[in-house]
């Protein structure tokens, strides 16, 4: 069985402890305010809701108002911006989820369920989660001793074979491949995560 | 909400990492509010998460001054379509020298990144396209390497340049409209008092 909490709110709190974090949710809010809205119109298009990209502003109002309604439920120990970039993904969530429900198509991830796992990512323990990851990590081929390194690599195209040998042959970590390439480190993740990504797809279909 | 382990270690942002692009590029929401749960206790995977954010915008052009900028410029050849016409005409664009040199003027270069925008100063190649991975090319092609928060500015510097610019143009163009205006009513003036 997993393991859930159920998150409640904290209506005990006193009025200076409220006031307290809806300041630092309202400074976060104001500091990083064009990284979130980047961040919304990031999702918006992201999840098919590219046509929505115009009322980006307008979600960004909702999640100001949402956050600073329920104060009561951020942890101060937690980061103010990582607190309203979820906040603001489940305001995009939303619209998504009813966009879907529209449309009327199952979004269950084929992905998830062509590696084997049938439980929901969300839902999942955090053990189960690292377990789940690691089990379709890419990194169990190269350990395998029935294929060599070249093996393995040699069923993904030039590029992808470039950042896969400098991560699982020669074992650079992504900042450093990002330095090698001369690109940043978010670019050198995805770059890293896709080329994974179609590796395990083409094993998949040997 | 699950309980989440505040220490994560390398690997397992690396794998979250993984799981974040995923649900980015299969529209999987699941897979992303999961892991935007551990970066509220994790500052280097929220770090990280920016960092993928940035490329992703960059990729699709969605930066702030980008998209204020497109829709300045939709407005802007709505209402006066012949300013831009006359802008085409001209196929003056701005230099990346430009915006490296309003770059060093308002002061928005880092020390490590100052080397790039001393070749950038002397770099006088017209910037056709504005949006962040061609600028990126550009560079490229040029080998001039500089941090990705360097390349955002510059970004929005070249926007707001071009806007500046274009705006400019655009004053240009009226000014030009109504001096020939004036010298056809003049003409007419003078052409009816010839007729009396």
């Amino acid at each position: 069985m997993q393991e859930r909490k159920v998150e409640k709110t904290d209506y005990s709190l006193s009025e200076a402890e409220l006031n307290r974090r809806r300041e630092k949710l309202e400074s976060a809010m104001v500091q990083f305010e064009s990284n979130l809205l980047m961040d919304i119109r990031l999702y918006l298009r992201k999840f098919n809701l590219g046509h929505l990209s115009g009322r980006a502003e307008g979600i960004w109002h909702e999640v100001v108002n949402t956050a600073l309604r329920n104060a009561n439920n951020y942890n101060p120990e937690c980061s103010a911006k990582a607190w309203l970039r979820s906040v603001a993904f489940n305001a995009v969530r939303h619209l998504y989820r009813d966009a879907k429900k529209q449309i009327q198509t199952t979004a269950i991830s084929e992905a998830v369920r062509h590696f084997g796992f049938d439980g929901d990512v969300e839902e999942t323990s955090e053990t189960g989660l690292f377990d789940y990851l690691e089990q379709k990590s890419v990194k169990r081929f190269f350990k395998k001793e029935q294929w060599t390194a070249e093996e393995i690599l040699s069923v993904v195209g030039e590029d992808d074979r470039q950042i896969l040998r400098l991560r699982f042959v020669e074992d650079l970590s992504a900042r450093e491949i990002a330095a090698h390439f001369g690109i940043s480190e978010g670019a050198a993740n995805v770059r890293l995560s896709r080329a994974k990504s179609r590796l395990q797809k083409e094993f998949q279909k040997q | 909400m699950n309980s989440i382990n505040k220490q994560l270690n390398d690997e397992q942002r690396e794998l979250l990492i993984g799981l974040y692009v995923e649900g980015l590029d299969e529209a999987d929401d699941g897979k992303v509010a999961r892991v935007l749960q551990f970066t509220l206790h994790d500052e280097s995977l929220d770090g990280m998460i920016d960092e993928v954010n940035s490329f992703y915008a960059g990729e699709a052009d969605l930066s702030e001054a980008a998209s204020e900028a497109r829709l300045v410029g939709e407005l802007a050849r709505e209402s006066f379509p012949s300013a831009f016409e006359q802008r085409k005409d001209r196929e003056t664009f701005i230099t990346l020298s430009e915006v490296a040199k309003q770059m060093q003027a308002k002061g928005s270069v880092a020390k490590t990144d100052e080397p790039a925008n001393e070749k950038l100063l002397a770099a006088n190649i017209p910037l056709t396209k504005y949006s962040l991975p061609e600028i990126k090319r550009t560079a490229e092609s040029l080998k001039i390497k500089a941090s990705e928060s360097f390349w955002r500015i510059f970004h929005k510097t070249a926007i707001l340049l071009e806007m500046k610019h274009g705006h400019e143009q655009a004053m240009q163009a009226a000014r030009e409209k109504k001096i020939r205006r004036r010298t056809k009513k003049a003409d007419e003036r003078k052409q009816e008092t010839g007729n009396k």
